[in-house]
């Protein structure tokens, strides 16, 4: 009863600040900022600039981790945009054939509104490559050669593999994802990081809708909350009244 | 156009809206005709998953097809020849999986044989990518990284029985790093991610994150 | 101005992996038979197992592929064969496409005929589901709807383990075991089956993955076995050993390997004259 109380208070938290229309205002994120700066890099250097984070297999727009599948597509439609405004050429490494169809649709709308959509027509098998496996990915940046590599979304065990692959070809790397266990590989390679639900934020920071910061506004405030139920969790249970707080949560 | 706006984003949209609500709800209502339809539901996505590896498939035989013709006009015949080797390779599982079954010994000796000890070898290559990035990027640059490495180094030590067998204190310092330290930060993370994952769900189905449909046009 | 690297931060990466190669072989060759100590969470796997009766029912995710086989199938070997010892029963699925066909070669070492079980009755093997999270809830609804044939092809409905998982099968389920190398798929399953049902469950990870599921243990998970070093406590703690106790051996000179070179390369960092980056 209580997990429905708490989704129910979300919700109505959620849709009352997004509609008030309230100013709301998020911090910076350097890895993003830093997105512009190294496709310029890769354009002056004539290299391309290589996207990966799409899911794995069977792990794609359908299961549990959609989430950072979804923002990592609106980091390759804003990618995709500022590449296709520059020239430069973008590979996105797609690992699950359920997020081919949707990453066609963000790269084509993104060159259409940079009124190039022949170019994308034209190129568009060589910029959405099915790689499932990690010794793909890893001969696809041997070969491209990539100027700039961003590993924002969903990643497994090839996130080393391909990080360090990256790194040894030269590539500036920007690294972000909600899988816990790697985000120390990212923190250790990348030249810019997100951590966890940093990448959440992407299509807010990107769009500036209000609906969307007012959503990340949500995230925090609840946030806030977890921290105080923490603190009192901690206080009970060091004075032996851990049980009535217990008893809350399996109501 | 509108006909198409509405079959490319009303519709989508409205069916994610109506099936993200009565999966939500099946988890919190015990209603035997809910959940009747709740597994039809997930029965139907479990298909779909199913049929999109073989549009994967497609994708890689239309991908490399236009590999080889461009590769061959190119003059670049080596490209050209591995492209050949991959759909080859289809072809052959798929003639031998489809026409004897995956239980044959014909399968099963090509898998044992060829995919078993491929993907191994490429899983292992891991530990060397691991071990040329801890080589290049760990050393001590400011207080912040000396600390990045020590836990490193203490859990590389303890994870290595030579290690453990000689200084126990290495397991404890482990599981006091393990449960003191890791287990409550990542329990931090994940509730963020966690929020952050639900509020993205509320997103989806109010049609405010329409990334899944494509980029929001302007 | 960056300076020079020294030569000790500038090894030939190539050595460095013929190093680990030849520390690895040597081992095999000549293996050094440590003590594996063995730690609480393989306890508690352990205990989780011990603690159910004769007859109870687990449900195996063998969610791992060809590449983490050799972490992942003496853990599956080592828990069928405590499982038998008990009597309790097995049914196997799997959320890795390339699961399946490497059953063949833990049932090879497992010979579930030598002690009486028999396919059908006492173990059941039905293959890749596809689908993820939702695959699990639908499995734990109702395991006959999601799944009518056996890996084999053969019709579920004549066999006796199948028709005791008929809806709700969440109260037919003792304990959930999961092997994967995914942890999304761990954790998917914690959601489905432990927090939403309380079915204890046990899971064995990848060993970097532990860190991910450690938030859960031991409320949510009761047991978690460390990869292919947890793989070897559980056999030589349930006195039955297999092949992950040669691993250790392994492990240990590779990790060895790898600790010199980063002790190395930051000796190289501070030797290196003043002024660098």
């Amino acid at each position: 009863m209580l997990d429905l109380i708490t989704l129910i208070a979300l919700w109505a938290v959620a849709l009352f600040l997004i509609y008030s229309k309230r100013e709301i205002w998020i911090r910076r994120l350097p890895a993003l900022d830093f997105i512009e700066e190294s496709v310029g890099r890769a354009a002056e250097m004539g290299q391309p600039v290589l996207a990966q984070g799409f899911g794995s297999g069977s792990s794609g727009i359908q299961s549990s981790i959609a989430p950072q599948i979804v923002a990592a597509l609106s980091v390759l439609g804003h990618v995709a945009r500022i590449c296709a405004r520059h020239g430069t050429q973008i590979v996105a490494l797609m690992s699950s054939e359920s997020v081919i169809p949707v990453a066609d649709e963000a790269l084509r709308t993104a060159y259409r509104l940079e009124g190039k959509l022949e170019e994308y027509e034209a190129r568009k098998e060589e910029m959405m490559p099915w790689t499932p496996n990690q010794a793909n990915k890893v001969s696809a940046i041997n070969a491209l050669r990539p100027a700039a590599h961003i590993l924002i979304g969903a990643f497994w065990h090839e996130s080393v593999q391909v990080a360090e692959a990256a790194s040894a070809v030269g590539a500036v790397q920007i690294g972000g994802t909600g899988r816990l266990y790697q985000i120390p590989f990212f923190a250790a390679i990348c030249d810019m990081n997100l951590i966890g639900e940093e990448i959440y934020a992407v299509g807010a920071y990107i769009s500036r809708t209000p609906q969307m910061l007012a959503s990340i506004a949500t995230t925090d405030y609840f946030k806030l909350i977890s921290f105080v139920l923490i603190i009192l969790g901690t206080l009970l249970a060091t004075v032996g009244m851990s049980g009535s707080l217990d008893a809350l949560f399996k109501w | 156009m509108s006909s198409s706006r509405t079959y490319k984003r009303q519709i989508p949209l409205a069916l994610t809206f109506i099936v993200g609500i009565v999966v939500s709800l099946d988890w919190f209502i015990k209603w035997d005709p809910l959940q009747t339809f709740t597994t039809t539901l997930l029965n139907f996505q479990i298909v779909m998953v199913a049929f999109m590896m073989g549009f994967a498939g497609v994708n890689l035989v239309y991908l490399h097809s236009k590999r080889i013709q461009r590769n061959m006009s190119e003059n670049k015949l080596y490209d050209a020849l591995l492209s050949a080797v991959l759909l080859a390779c289809l072809l052959i599982w798929i003639v031998v999986g489809v026409g004897m079954g995956m239980n044959s010994d014909t399968y099963k000796w090509l898998f044992n044989t060829f995919n078993q000890s491929l993907s191994a070898t490429a899983y292992a290559a891991t530990l060397f990518y691991l071990a040329s990035a801890t080589y290049r990027v760990l050393r001590i640059r400011s207080a912040e990284t000396g600390i990045l490495l020590l836990v490193g180094a203490i859990t590389i030590c303890a994870n290595i029985p030579l290690f453990t067998a000689y200084f126990p204190i290495l397991g404890t310092i482990l599981v006091w790093i393990s449960d003191g330290l890791v287990k409550y930060s990542y329990r931090a993370i994940t509730i963020g991610v966690g929020l952050g994952g639900i509020l993205m769900g509320v997103r989806t189905l109010l049609a405010m994150e329409t990334g899944y449909l494509g980029a929001t046009e302007e | 101005m960056a300076t020079k690297k020294h030569f000790l931060e500038n090894i030939p990466i190539g050595l460095y992996f013929l190093l680990i190669i030849g520390a690895m072989c040597y081992i095999q060759l000549y293996p050094l038979g440590l003590p594996i100590p063995v730690t609480e969470m393989t306890k508690a796997t352990y205990r989780a197992v011990e603690n159910l009766n004769e007859g109870d029912i687990i449900l195996v995710d063998q969610g791992y592929g060809a590449g983490t086989i050799a972490s992942h199938e003496p853990g599956f070997v080592v828990i069928f064969k405590h499982a038998m010892r008990k009597g309790l029963k097995l049914v196997i699925c799997s959320t890795s496409v390339e699961g399946p066909l490497l059953l063949d070669s833990a049932m090879n070492k497992i010979k579930p005929e030598s002690r009486g079980y028999e396919y059908g009755r006492d173990w059941l093997h039905v293959g890749y589901v596809a689908g993820g999270e939702p695959a699990y809830a639908a499995i734990l609804q109702d395991f006959t709807s999601t799944f009518t044939m056996d890996f084999e092809g053969t019709s579920l409905s004549g066999m006796p383990l199948a028709q005791e998982l008929a809806a709700p099968t969440f109260e037919k389920i003792a304990m959930v075991y999961v092997q994967s190398a995914g942890g999304d798929v761990c954790e998917g399953w914690i959601r489905q089956s432990a927090v939403r049902y309380d079915i204890p469950m046990i899971q064995q990870p990848l060993e970097m993955m532990v860190p991910t599921i450690l938030p859960y243990f031991p409320v949510n998970c009761q047991g978690i076995m460390n990869g292919g070093i947890g793989a070897a406590e559980y056999e030589s703690f349930s006195g039955l050993p297999g092949e992950a106790v040669k691993l250790s051996d392994m492990l240990s000179m590779g990790g060895l390997v790898v600790l010199i070179f980063l002790i190395l390369g930051n000796i190289g960092w501070f030797i290196r004259p003043k002024g660098g980056n």
